[in-house]
């Protein structure tokens, strides 16, 4: 047997490139944000944690405590991703289940194709196609108005004039973003649901239940797991989009956290807040990713336990 | 709905719709996008007839210098992506697979971390490396490079670990009790069993790199280093021509190019890649 | 230290503190070797000494990034060459392409950019900005050696300065600047000499509007700018420009013409700069009002029907990116006649670039008359301030729309209007802020 340490040479280029270029990369973000900035607005670091500036950090809490600009925009990241999320499962688990439970054969490798396609398109041509078909002289808002759904948007107060799709409306932000991300959900509810065992359904059918109980107690609670991981793994992302909103819409209305933090950090001289916008997207964003660690070296010890 | 009930293993009718709707809804709008790059005339939402001229004209794929310029600097970054973050992530996975003892949990959640970071965190992240601790490399192909593998090294170490695990310790062990000594254990029974894992993995961290945009446009720098999808960004808020659509459909035709070359070398040599497919999406 | 380079007898020297102290230290060696060879004082030079605490009897001027003097139209300043950023030698070989230009996007005509390459061989790459801070964020930050920069103006030359980014122009290599550029811009007082800019092109800032989908006849209004507020029937449809100088001194000129006092769109008064935030932030609930520089796209393909504009989008609008069948003169422009915005831009050799020759030439051809003429009346609509250039005759030959006369930008304006110039870093954070908190929604 290899002794440990060869393992562990093995692996040291990686977690040197890792150590640099990603934990160094996240601090070099912690020291700015504890910064300052000099009179050209350029950011100046500041490494050592007892020299930290507290002041931009501080006026970014402040201004999300007493319900500032900030918070305005979270507030609204967080609805936007819920809404998108919401409606991304509605749409994805019956699609999973269907492929995962009800697709033999040869079309199965059709459909799995068919669902990871998007996958490998680029995200940014899948956008350009919406925003091409929902122009004012384009198909998709032809045929929302001939089927009648402007009208119903309208009423609803989630669009301000026909054809006016691209016109800074959350409701197309959002549609945009279910069509950007729920690929993303619909593989790994694929995956979870695919492993349920058929027999344990078929036990419960055996002893009585009907088709819609042996989904709802069987089915649907095992499937959970996958359900939060793809959650997790589609709510990440796009707490950090800005390309979305800022292709299918150019409105204020519709910026979300990911649109502030790029335009203080690449222009301006508002960078130490933008660094300290950062750190707090970050801080929120843990619970998340701290949920989808856990669970994923579960599964990897898991399955190392089992090789 | 009365034959559904008596046969309770038929397909149901309702899923077979939504899932084929859902199919329609989202690859109609790509494949509308692909056939007006061979619009005739300048608009990208009316068909005025069936065209090469925005990939073979002046102002084409294959003759605009901006488009060519960027078209070639994304394949680069591409190979230089593939070239580096390859052999890191294989030796990283193997390492990572086999490691006993402290520090295999926070390697682990290290590696597993560029994976659940939005994308826009690594972006300002490594924006402020480059700037504050290697001022001496700018920005431009390097940046791009070193920010493309970081993220897409992940992505090889789990895909080969799922291969590592339904390998199993079998070969090793045997290849040890027969003589072999530790390196070559490893680079003439391990690594060939990985093969297309590895091919599978190549292929993945080339197509996420052709289709990066955040950490891409971060790190850019002259106008050498625009890539096709910073082209797209910056020109679909204008009044861009079809061109974009040709440009676009030629990333897509090389990604799935790719992309179906690995599967098909995977599925030849692995048998039974199923599992590991699927463990390697449900990533 | 002064070295012989023309400088009006009222300027400030702009002497950088290096300077200063490489003189001070100079002088101090000179003096103390003359002494130790005279052995004795022999001088009919005054005793120094005597210096009055100058910031005691000045009223300071703001100063701006790195302690620079902000230029004004009452405060020029001459910025020095310095000896490790000179001027090139005159005989300097012109170097092979390719070219790089930083710019605008859609700013400068793609026929222009072949011309030059079939003149002189060299191809020319350009990357494009979305706005003048970006531009300056990404030319500080990284070791990007754009060739020339097109499209920065007065309210960014002290940070290019500053923060030592651009290099000075030598003018044997640029006839072209004498020869056809209106004297006015010949010696701005942003840059005495044109040490280091020359101008690209002149615009005002207005509102365009589409005068078949807006009924409101805005010229005729008393305070044109009050129909942004009153634009509830056109919602979705109405834009401002992303920029936070030029975007937020609308308010502040709409605000002056009410009370019909002088406006300083230069202001650093946090109390104004607040209240122009808020009344821009009232837009989005008014009209939610999109944030673009693309309404030379927009208004003619009617996604946006009425816009604040640069004159000179407006006029390339009519120009180039009318859809077919889309009549050029269902656009209007409207400019004030005074306290608005007159602007020019300009043209600038980046620091590191290392075909400062073949820059010269570019920019030297693009000071032609020709190259300007085709590249106004082509597609990028701005008026190039050339002096054998007429734009009224381009209106009475049909070139550019009647409805479109008062984007025509002439030297005069220049004397009734205000330049948006760089502030005081104080001054860029109170705008910055509340440009922000407008983005925020």
């Amino acid at each position: 047997m290899q002794s440990r340490w060869t393992w562990r040479l093995l692996a040291s280029p990686g977690v040197l490139w890792l150590s640099v270029f990603f934990l160094v990369a996240f601090y070099a973000v912690v020291a700015v944000a504890f910064g300052n900035q000099d009179t050209f607005s350029a950011p100046v670091p500041f490494w050592k944690p007892w020299d930290w500036n507290v002041g931009y950090m501080l006026a970014v809490l402040r201004d999300l405590w007493s319900g500032g600009q900030y918070l305005t925009v979270f507030v609204r990241t967080f609805v936007f991703v819920a809404v998108s999320l919401a409606l991304s499962l509605l749409i994805g688990y019956p699609v999973a289940y269907y492929a995962a439970r009800h697709v033999h054969g040869r079309w199965r490798g059709i459909v799995l194709v068919s669902l990871i396609l998007p996958f490998w398109i680029n995200y940014l041509m899948r956008m350009l196609a919406w925003i091409n078909l929902l122009s004012p002289d384009g198909w998709a808002t032809k045929v929302l108005h001939w089927v009648g759904i402007d009208h119903v948007f309208i009423w609803l107060g989630l669009l301000a004039n026909e054809g006016g799709w691209l016109d800074g409306q959350p409701s197309t932000v959002i549609l945009a973003l279910v069509y950007g991300y729920v690929p993303f959900l619909i593989l790994p509810l694929y995956a979870s649901l695919d492993r349920i065992d058929q027999r344990q359904i078929e036990a419960a059918r055996d002893l009585g239940a009907g088709p819609f109980s042996a989904f709802r107690r069987v089915t649907l609670p095992l499937s959970v797991p996958g359900i939060l991981a793809g959650s997790v793994l589609v709510a990440l992302p796009m707490f950090g989009d800005y390309y979305t909103p800022d292709l299918v819409s150019a409105s204020p209305k519709t910026n979300i956290i990911g649109n502030q933090i790029d335009e203080l950090t690449r222009q301006g001289s508002e960078k130490v807040t933008g660094a300290s916008l950062t750190l707090v997207l970050s801080a929120a964003m843990l619970v998340l990713m701290v949920y989808y660690l856990r669970t994923t070296r579960a599964a990897g010890a898991e399955a190392t336990a089992e090789a | 709905m009365i034959a559904w009930l008596r046969n309770p293993w038929a397909r149901p009718r309702a899923l077979v719709v939504v899932t084929g709707a859902y199919i329609l809804w989202s690859l109609l709008p790509v494949a509308l996008a692909v056939m007006f790059a061979f619009n005739a005339g300048r608009s990208r939402t009316t068909w005025q007839g069936f065209s090469f001229r925005w990939f073979t004209s002046q102002v084409g794929v294959f003759h605009d210098p901006a488009l060519q310029s960027a078209l070639k600097h994304t394949l680069l970054l591409g190979v230089i992506c593939v070239a580096v973050a390859t052999p890191l992530g294989v030796t990283l996975a193997l390492g990572l697979q086999r490691w006993r003892g402290r520090g295999a949990g926070t390697v682990n959640t290290m590696m597993l971390l560029p994976l659940v970071t939005p994308e826009i965190v690594m972006g300002v992240a490594l924006l402020l490396l480059f700037l504050k601790v290697f001022p001496g490399l700018g920005l431009g192909t390097v940046p791009q490079a070193i920010g493309q593998v970081t993220f897409t090294l992940s992505y090889v170490v789990v895909i080969v670990r799922g291969r590592l695990v339904s390998i199993g310790k079998e070969y090793e062990e045997a290849a040890a009790d027969l003589g072999a000594p530790p390196h070559d254990q490893i680079l003439r029974v391990v690594l060939p069993l990985l093969a297309p894992a590895i091919v599978a993995s190549a292929a993945v961290v080339f197509a996420l790199s052709i289709d990066d945009f955040v950490v891409t446009q971060y790190l850019s720098g002259a106008p050498s280093t625009t890539t096709v999808p910073m082209l797209l960004y910056a020109s679909a808020r204008g009044a861009p021509t079809p061109a974009l659509n040709a440009i676009a459909t030629v990333t897509l035709v090389i990604t799935l190019a790719t992309l179906s070359l690995a599967f098909l070398v995977y599925r030849r040599f692995a048998g039974g890649g199923d599992a590991a497919v699927v463990a390697a999406m449900e990533m | 230290m002064a070295t012989g380079r023309m400088s009006h007898p009222k300027d400030r020297l702009g002497l950088t503190r290096r300077q200063l102290l490489q003189g001070a230290a100079g002088s101090a060696l000179g003096v103390g070797a003359m002494g130790l060879v005279a052995g004795c004082e022999n001088t009919t030079n005054p005793i120094g000494g005597g210096n009055i605490e100058t910031s005691k009897y000045v009223v300071a001027k703001p100063t701006g990034p790195g302690g620079l003097p902000l230029p004004r139209p009452d405060n020029s300043v001459t910025w020095a060459i310095l000896p490790d950023n000179p001027i090139i030698p005159e005989g300097t070989a012109v170097e092979k392409g390719p070219l790089t230009l930083y710019n605008y996007a859609d700013y400068i005509w793609p026929g222009l950019l072949s011309r030059f390459e079939k003149q002189y061989g060299a191809k020319v790459q350009i990357a494009t900005y979305n706005s003048s801070d970006e531009a300056i964020a990404k030319l500080a930050a990284g070791e990007v050696s754009f060739d020339v920069i097109i499209g920065l103006s007065g309210s960014n030359i002290d940070n290019l300065i500053a923060q030592q980014l651009i290099q000075p122009l030598n003018h044997a290599l640029l006839p072209n600047l004498e020869k056809n550029i209106w004297p006015e811009l010949q010696d701005p007082f942003y840059d005495r000499g044109s040490r280091y800019t020359v101008p690209y092109v002149v615009w005002l800032d207005g509102i365009g509007w589409r005068n078949d989908m807006v009924r409101e006849d805005i010229a005729a209004m008393d305070v044109p700018w009050d129909i942004f507020w009153q634009s509830q029937a056109y919602t979705g449809k109405v834009g401002v420009l992303d920029d936070k100088r030029d975007c937020l001194s609308m308010p502040m000129q709409r605000d002056a013409m009410h009370t019909g006092a002088t406006p300083d769109l230069n202001t650093e008064d946090p109390t104004i700069v607040a209240k122009a935030g808020r009344d821009v932030s009232e837009l989005t609930g008014i009209c939610n009002v999109k944030v673009t520089i693309t309404d030379y796209q927009t208004l003619p393909e009617g996604k946006t029907v009425l816009h604040q504009s640069w004159s000179g989008d407006v006029i390339g609008a009519a120009i180039f990116y009318m859809p077919k069948g889309v009549k050029p003169d269902v656009l209007s422009f409207w400019g004030p006649t005074k306290n608005g915005v007159v602007q020019n831009d300009f043209l600038c050799i980046g620091r590191k670039s290392n075909k400062p020759a073949l820059a010269h030439r570019f920019i030297d051809f693009l000071l032609d008359e020709k190259n300007a003429y085709d590249n106004f009346v082509q597609q990028n609509g701005y008026v190039p301030p050339q002096n054998q250039i007429d734009a009224d005759s381009l209106i009475k030959q049909g070139l550019i729309p009647k409805t479109l006369r008062a984007a025509v930008t002439r030297p005069e304006q220049f004397a009734f209007n205000q330049e948006l110039l760089q502030l005081s870093v104080a001054g860029e954070q109170l705008w910055d802020n509340a440009w922000s908190k407008f983005k925020a929604g």
